[in-house]
């Protein structure tokens, strides 16, 4: 009798199985919502196919007598209902009516429908760049991320995602941010929430993939807007260490250089471990990825004493990293 | 060999819980209690159905919801000829074969998360990961429907029939798709020794036919 491959499907926890299920059943409502149902399809058909003709005449007409006049709204394309995007490795950028929108890789949105009480982008996961013009005050842009939401009105920022965390960097204009009942001002150059000063080593456990943090100071104080503006002298030298723009880019390139080393260790080993090597140095997240993974590569390759080194490392630098129970097992099996 | 449902197509009917028909009329009527007994009841076998296709990934959840989202909108069309969960099945395989179809590459970098404790000591289960991490980058190779099928066969341990029922593709395919997998995995695997082990001995020889029937 032939026997399955064991691979051990992941738990999903409670928590995880109703945020599924709680997703799952809003986008089923977002669509029966749009929804034509059956008897009235044909009906629809016919009347969307006479409104065609219509729109086609009207629209010769205008152009004969030059009434139309063309208000460039750049190459946009017009939402008509709600939209996800799910963006793989790599990121999608859309440009909408007023709003351009980066998607960054592994992140997901849902766009609803502009009304007159503004538009909603819902922030599913991961990080998006958004530059907004001008809109009416009274017709906001409205991100939601998590229980985190940003208004604008005109703008370019980002917003990501971290679980239940949301991060603002604004680059120009200013957005409100509304959390746990409070709500903020972010100015250009300025991020919410306020973050904590350049991490040692030790503490990189808090900063998160993007390099930014994961966790909102836990005073319970009011979240303090940290201004990041680069100092024309300093030649962009920023006190505040990882919370910049120049940062978030920093972060997105180690974990790029990360993904790199990870796909070439079969090809390219030595290239693999060189590009570690440059991360390990580093005190983000990536660090101590980097780290382990060398470690891990090493054991692979044979190179005991090496890999030992590597993991004795890691674990001295992060005793409660997400891979110190593996780097303990390999170490074991390397003793 | 002892009859088995699957051959007899009658038996099928028989063996259908009865209250089939009536759930899947609540559910073509949009009630929301079916609904959500529908996901009660599928959702764990489901998902593991999709961890074992795609492997670990962020996207595992969202292509979770776009399983049952895609088994509410058709299960109208659902006629009974097959069982209502061999019917989702293939709700499910449509939609992983539309993921690796879009390209949507799954991350390296993903890691298996934690399993709960079992017998196993942590050496051997720091091993089963890593293998299987190791399988994952190697099935991310594969030509999508190549993998479905390997997956469904090696790994969810389906029989031929039930892989082509699943697939829309009769059982020859099924198998040659399954061996062409196997081929280019078994190649890797020569240069991996923890990959071979974890493959273990090639499960397609030529007495695998008697899966197909």
């Amino acid at each position: 009798m032939r026997k399955p491959l064991p691979v051990e499907v992941e738990v999903v926890s409670a928590r995880r199985w109703a945020k599924i299920e709680r997703s799952l059943f809003a986008r089923w409502d977002e669509e029966q919502q749009h929804r034509v149902p059956g008897a009235e399809r044909k009906l629809v058909r016919s009347s969307r196919r006479l409104m065609a003709m219509s729109a086609v005449a009207l629209v010769a007409l205008a152009s004969i007598v030059g009434l139309v006049t063309w208000r460039s709204a750049g190459e946009g394309i017009a939402l008509d209902r709600t939209s996800r995007i799910a963006t793989g490795s790599n990121g999608s950028h859309l440009s909408l009516q007023g709003l351009t929108l980066d998607v960054a890789p592994e992140s997901a949105v849902v766009l609803g429908s502009p009304s007159e009480q503004g538009l909603l982008i819902v922030l599913d996961r991961g990080k998006i760049v958004c530059e907004v013009a001008p809109r009416a005050a009274d017709a906001p842009l409205i991100i939601q991320a998590g229980s985190v939401q940003v208004k604008v009105v005109g703008t370019r920022f980002s917003v990501t995602r971290t679980g239940e965390k949301a991060r603002v960097a604004v680059e120009h204009g200013v957005v409100e941010v509304a959390a746990e009942g409070r709500v903020s001002r972010v100015g250009a150059g300025q991020v919410w929430p306020a973050e904590a000063p350049a991490v040692a080593p030790s503490s990189a456990t808090t900063t998160d993939a993007l390099g930014t943090v994961g966790e909102q100071p836990v005073t319970g104080e009011q979240p303090v807007i940290e201004t990041n503006q680069k100092s024309p002298s300093a030649g962009g030298a920023n006190p505040s260490g990882a919370s910049s723009p120049r940062n978030i880019a920093s972060g997105e390139a180690a974990q790029a250089r990360f993904e790199s080393a990870s796909a070439l260790e079969r090809s390219d080993p030595a290239r693999a471990i060189e590009l570690y090597r440059g991360l390990e140095s580093g005190s983000d997240s990536w660090a101590q990825h980097a780290l382990y993974a060398h470690g891990r590569l090493e054991a692979a390759r044979g190179n005991r004493a090496q890999a030992r080194q590597l993991l004795e490392r890691y674990l001295t630098r992060f005793p409660k990293g997400p891979n110190s129970v593996d780097a303990r097992s390999v170490l074991e099996r390397l003793r | 060999m002892v009859n088995s449902p699957s051959r007899t197509p009658g038996l099928l009917k028989l063996v259908r819980p009865p209250d089939d028909a009536d759930f899947v009329r609540r559910c073509v009527n949009g009630e929301r209690p079916a609904l959500r007994e529908l996901f009660e009841r599928e959702r764990g076998r489901l998902h593991a159905l999709l961890f074992r296709m795609v492997g670990p990934s962020a996207h595992l959840d969202d292509l979770l919801q776009d399983a049952f989202l895609e088994v509410f909108r058709s299960i109208g069309s659902f006629r009974g000829e097959s069982s209502l969960r061999t019917w989702i099945d293939r709700c499910a395989v449509r939609v992983a074969y539309a993921f690796f179809a879009r390209k949507a590459r799954v991350p390296v970098l993903e890691t298996l998360s934690d399993a709960p404790d079992s017998d196993r000591n942590a050496e051997e289960h720091a091993l089963l990961r890593e293998a299987t991490r190791r399988l994952y980058a190697e099935l991310d190779r594969l030509e999508p429907r190549q993998r479905l099928a390997f997956t469904l066969f090696a790994i969810e341990g389906r029989s031929m029939r039930e892989i082509a029922d699943a697939m829309s593709s009769s059982q020859v395919t099924a198998r040659v798709r399954v061996w062409r997998a196997r081929q280019m995995l078994e190649t890797r695997a020569r240069k991996d020794p923890l990959l071979a082990e974890f493959l273990g001995d090639p499960v397609l020889p030529a007495d695998s036919k008697k899966d197909d029937v």
